[in-house]
């Protein structure tokens, strides 16, 4: 059994102009242990499935239409207030996007990682300072101790992404979202973030799905990788199978766009002509097809369903096989031609 | 080098077409025309205008309305309560005895005599113990009191606005000093100041001489000295923010020029707190009146205001009789006007906020 | 910090300074003395009286008499020869010129306490109506109760304390006597006045402790104390609830002094004998003395008040450097 299966996540948000969909149809599955990326542009919907699978969306504007999110076999959807509150934080873990923000401006780093112990154990406040000194330890902070009593304006953005970590982690969840974690800080930074994120998995078998906008990164990270657009799945699989051999268009053009050091300099830099469709107002076909190149009269009539290419090829021992799910029309018919072939 | 996209490599021309066209066609909108729509949206903010221009219309043509004479005595010693206006409507007891009138308003008197004679409305809300009929002097006294906010709203308008601009856009020093008079003349106990000076502008001077400037001038003025301070304060700190933003910045890199700039960048950004402050400003000012007015410190009789008739209905309440329409009418006045203002304001705050997600 | 209240302390001086100069000119520019009414005084008389009251002298020395610290009058003012200081700086507010053979000293010490009283009256209701007002408005925003709070507390910011004090009256004192309509003695002469000179703060209090409420729960910090799986009643009262404070602290400075500055109107309507009638009383009586005296009393508590508030501010959030000028 998957640690996390969600079907059919469907978000709307209210506004005065009426109800937006934001999500259209979400699903993943990840296993005990796993990392699973899910790569999209701003506005794809990526971080309001995250926010909604914890169902940290506030109710007012969003509204979870449809959906089951399936934590160790419990519908997290159907679940009270009460006993919701003792999954989230204990078994699942968030790391925002803005550790400068996410983080209460005037407690101590130390009374902030004490509260999330604290919360859920009872336990007496020094073994909680202790725990929560060894966290930062965990995470690389020089002198943990001292930073306890620290508040957060006084470290380094870094530094502060670091503690957020350490927070997520302290009850030992059994999985972790995090919502483009390094995005708000230096590229630089970037690389030793992820080193510590894949340490800590490896050493406490936590389960990663990771949110980000750049699919080049996660191609060493993520066992499995999720593309969307505009607020849907447009293709998911094996991450080294999707970059090998991107199926969907919008995955295609997004692998071009990032320059390499082989790319000839004779050429402008490719990029996707146009922006994503206004949530309002959604197309009736597939909502990729105004800026497909390969965009079939049938794209704009009929949208697409997300559906198995094929299965892996590599189906190793005691792994569970993902099959390659790709929506679009096109590539159905080229893949399947190629296939038959 | 050749620069042109290998095909295949590239979007076709179609694609970008396609997609321009898209981008073309969606409608523009303005900041302006987004606030008008906002507020047209909220009930609050059109029942509140609705009234404020229900009220000054009326106070412009109060002459007109076939009222009471606010001045108009009678000599009955004790007020008299509301007759209900389908008791008794009208009567002919119109007297035409007002203050001095500016020549508008004598006109205006004038055509009413013509038109209705001798006829007034009856004594809906009662009178005073001078006789006079209580909803001729609210409606008569919402003029001195719109105008005073009138004054107020114009003085912190312009020498608060250029105060604080100035200040803002000068160098540290200048503005430092600038800063700091307001501040000094802040923490001055300004009200005490004001009642020091109109208090012995008032008492009779002892040759018995008029007195060089009148005493409502001065209350103007005072009203004034004291509007503009926060209005500055605001201004400064908005246009500090503004100089440094990024967008200014940017502005100048391409070549703006400084009267560009303030034109196209500063006046657009300072403009909707400039209004918001002002909505909160005209509350205060037609409060602070009232206080002057209820220490005998406002207009002169036979002038009405709202701060008077407050304080006539304030004395008026006593264990032994209870003439309850006297704070009555002017509460109900004055607290509708100021509600609306109130609203109004928040309204405008809330539609001019470019963060909110609404509409 | 010491450089914060050495700098206060040098406004503060400022500040006191300016008052005196400001007071003492416009007293003195007004045509006619202190003295003088309709009636005209016997020529013997009145120079007496001038000379008792230096009104004599010229004006510069009337004002160092008065700003002190040193004592210029040979005889001391109540004919104690010993007087060597005198003067504001000297803390002596000068004798009445209305009130013979009281000092402003005297006036004062007798009526501020009851202002005081009065003023920690109406603070107290300002908070406890506003605090919970604004509670109520933010953690149940857009339903029926929250409607009627914002209703109310706009419906108190526009009506000037007079015109609440007499509706009080009239309902709650002479429509159903419930409270005395006036006067001054036990806790229940406090209840309408307190009631009514709070009520506009009440107001202002619970706007602004709504919106800071509201805008501290929508902070990104909030969620991630909701990720955490912290009770909504501890993100409430240890999260959001000291940052949603902070405005309300700040308008306690301003609050004060709108509270001592409208107790001159509530005192006078409840004949209630404070410090705040006494200026009153003074001002049209043209005690000058006495009128600059309870000026200066005011300034001084306003300005503790807001260096109180300042400090208060800083230990709350450790952001605030108090060095830093406003």
């Amino acid at each position: 059994m998957s640690l996390l299966e969600v079907r059919n996540l469907r978000v709307s948000f209210a506004t005065p102009h009426g109800s937006v969909q934001a999500v259209e149809n979400f699903g993943v599955s990840i296993d005990a242990g796993e990392t699973v990326a899910l790569v999209g542009e701003s506005g794809s919907g990526k971080s309001v499935s995250a926010l909604a699978i914890a169902r940290l969306l506030p109710t007012p504007p969003s509204r979870i239409e449809t959906g089951e999110v399936l934590f160790e076999g419990r519908d997290l959807l159907a679940l009270g207030e009460r006993e919701l509150r003792r999954v989230r934080g204990k078994e699942l873990g968030l790391v925002f996007q803005d550790p400068t923000s996410s983080l209460h401006p005037l407690m101590t780093i130390g009374e902030q990682l004490e509260e999330a112990l604290l919360v859920h154990e009872r336990m007496p406040r020094a073994s909680a300072r202790q725990r929560a000194e060894w966290a930062l330890a965990e995470v690389g902070i020089a002198d943990p101790r001292a930073r306890l009593s620290a508040f957060p304006h006084q470290l380094s953005g870094g530094m502060r992404q670091r503690a957020l970590i350490a927070m997520a982690l302290l009850t030992r969840p059994k999985l972790l979202i995090a919502d483009e974690p390094t995005t708000a800080l230096d590229v630089t930074i970037q690389a030793s973030l992820f080193a510590l994120l894949r340490k800590v998995q490896r050493e406490h078998g936590t389960a990663l799905l990771l949110i980000t906008h750049d699919l080049a990164l996660v191609s060493t990270f993520a066992r499995r990788t999720l593309v969307m657009y505009a607020g849907a799945v447009v293709e998911s699989g094996l991450t080294s199978e999707l970059v090998a051999r991107p199926a969907h268009p919008y995955t295609r053009a997004l692998l071009r766009s990032v320059p390499s050091l082989s790319t000839s300099l004779d050429h402008a830099l490719p990029v996707i002509p146009g922006a994503p469709p206004d949530p309002s107002h959604p197309a009736l076909g597939c909502a990729f097809a105004p800026r497909c190149e390969f965009a079939l009269s049938a794209c704009h009539q009929r949208r697409p369903a997300l559906v198995a290419l094929s299965t892996s090829a590599s189906g190793e021992a005691g792994v569970r096989v993902h099959s390659r799910r790709v929506a679009c029309t096109e590539s159905e018919r080229t893949l399947a031609a190629e296939v038959n072939s | 080098m050749n620069t042109t996209p290998r095909k295949g490599e590239w979007f076709s021309d179609a694609t970008f077409e396609r997609v321009a066209e898209q981008l073309a066609s969606e409608p523009a909108t303005s900041l302006w025309s987004d606030v008008r729509r906002r507020l047209a949206a909220r009930a609050s903010a059109r029942w509140s205008l609705r009234w404020l221009l229900a009220l000054v219309l009326a106070s412009l043509f109060v002459p007109l309305l076939p009222l009471p004479s606010p001045a108009a005595m009678a000599l009955d010693k004790q007020p008299k309560p509301p007759v209900a206006p389908w008791v008794e409507p009208f009567n002919e007891r119109f007297e035409p005895y007002y203050g001095a009138l500016n020549p508008l308003d004598r006109a205006l008197v004038g055509v009413r005599q013509q038109a209705f004679g001798k006829r007034q409305t009856g004594p809906w809300l009662g009178t005073d113990a001078k006789g006079r009929d209580t909803l001729a002097r609210i409606l008569w006294g919402s003029r001195t009191s719109l105008l005073v906010a009138l004054f107020a709203a114009l003085t912190s308008l312009t020498i608060g606005v250029a105060w604080g601009a100035i200040a803002g856009l000068a160098r540290s020093r200048v503005d430092n000093a600038m800063m700091r008079t307001v501040d000094v003349l802040q923490s001055l106990p300004t009200i005490f100041l004001v009642i020091f000076l109109l208090s012995f502008l008032n008492a009779p001077s002892p040759s018995g001489a008029a007195r060089s400037v009148s005493r409502e001038t001065v209350f103007f003025l005072v009203i004034g000295a004291v509007s503009w301070l926060p209005m500055a304060r605001v201004v400064r700190g908005q246009v500090l923010a503004l100089r440094s933003a990024a967008f200014v910045e940017s502005a100048r890199t391409q070549g703006a020029s400084t009267s560009w700039i303030v034109r196209a960048h500063l006046v657009p950004n300072v403009l909707p707190i400039v209004l918001v402050y002002l909505t909160l400003t005209l509350p205060s000012v037609i409060l602070y009146e009232a206080f002057l007015s209820f220490l005998g410190l406002g207009v002169e009789a036979p002038n009405v205001s709202w701060g008077v008739l407050a304080a006539d209905g304030a004395e008026a309440i006593s264990p032994l009789a209870t003439f309850w329409w006297l704070p009555l009418g002017p509460a109900l006045a004055m607290g509708a006007t100021l509600l609306a203002l109130g609203l109004l304001g928040d309204a405008l705050r809330d539609a001019l906020d470019v963060k909110r997600s609404q509409a | 910090m010491r450089r914060f209240l050495l700098r206060r302390l040098a406004w503060f001086a400022l500040t006191v300074w300016a008052v005196i100069t400001i007071s003492f000119v416009l007293m003195r520019s007004v045509p006619g003395g202190p003295l003088s009414t309709d009636r005209t005084l016997h020529p013997t008389v009145e120079a007496a009286v001038n000379a008792r009251y230096h009104l004599d002298w010229p004006a510069w020395r009337q004002y160092l008499q008065t700003l002190g610290p040193l004592n210029l009058d040979e005889h001391g003012l109540l004919g104690d020869r010993s007087a060597v200081f005198g003067g504001i700086l000297a803390l002596d507010l000068g004798p009445s010129l209305q009130q013979r053979d009281v000092s402003v000293n005297e006036i004062v010490a007798q009526s501020l306490p009851v202002s005081a009283a009065l003023g920690v009256t109406a603070l107290g209701w300002a908070l406890a109506l506003g605090l919970a007002g604004g509670l109520v408005s933010a953690l149940r925003p857009g339903t029926a109760l929250d409607t009627a709070a914002r209703v109310l507390s706009t419906l108190g910011l526009s009506l000037p304390n007079f015109v609440i004090a007499s509706l009080l009256v009239l309902v709650l004192a002479v429509a159903f006597p419930i409270f005395p309509v006036a006067g001054w003695g036990s806790p229940a002469h406090l209840v309408l006045p307190g009631f009514a000179l709070g009520a506009p703060f009440a107001a202002y209090v619970a706007r602004l402790f709504r919106a800071g409420l509201l805008e501290a729960l929508s902070q990104d910090c909030i969620r991630t104390a909701r990720a955490k799986g912290v009770p909504w009643r501890a993100i409430v009262l240890r999260h959001a609830l000291p940052g949603a404070l902070v405005p309300v602290i700040s308008f306690l400075g301003p609050a004060a002094a709108g509270i001592l500055t409208g107790s001159l109107v509530i005192e006078r309507i409840f004949t209630i004998p404070g410090t705040g009638s006494h200026f009153v009383a003074g001002a049209l009586n043209r005690d000058y003395a006495l009128a600059m005296g309870v000026t200066l009393v005011y300034t001084v508590a306003v300005y503790a008040l807001n260096v109180l508030v300042d400090l208060a501010y800083a230990l709350i959030d450790p952001r605030v450097e108090l060095e830093k000028d406003a």
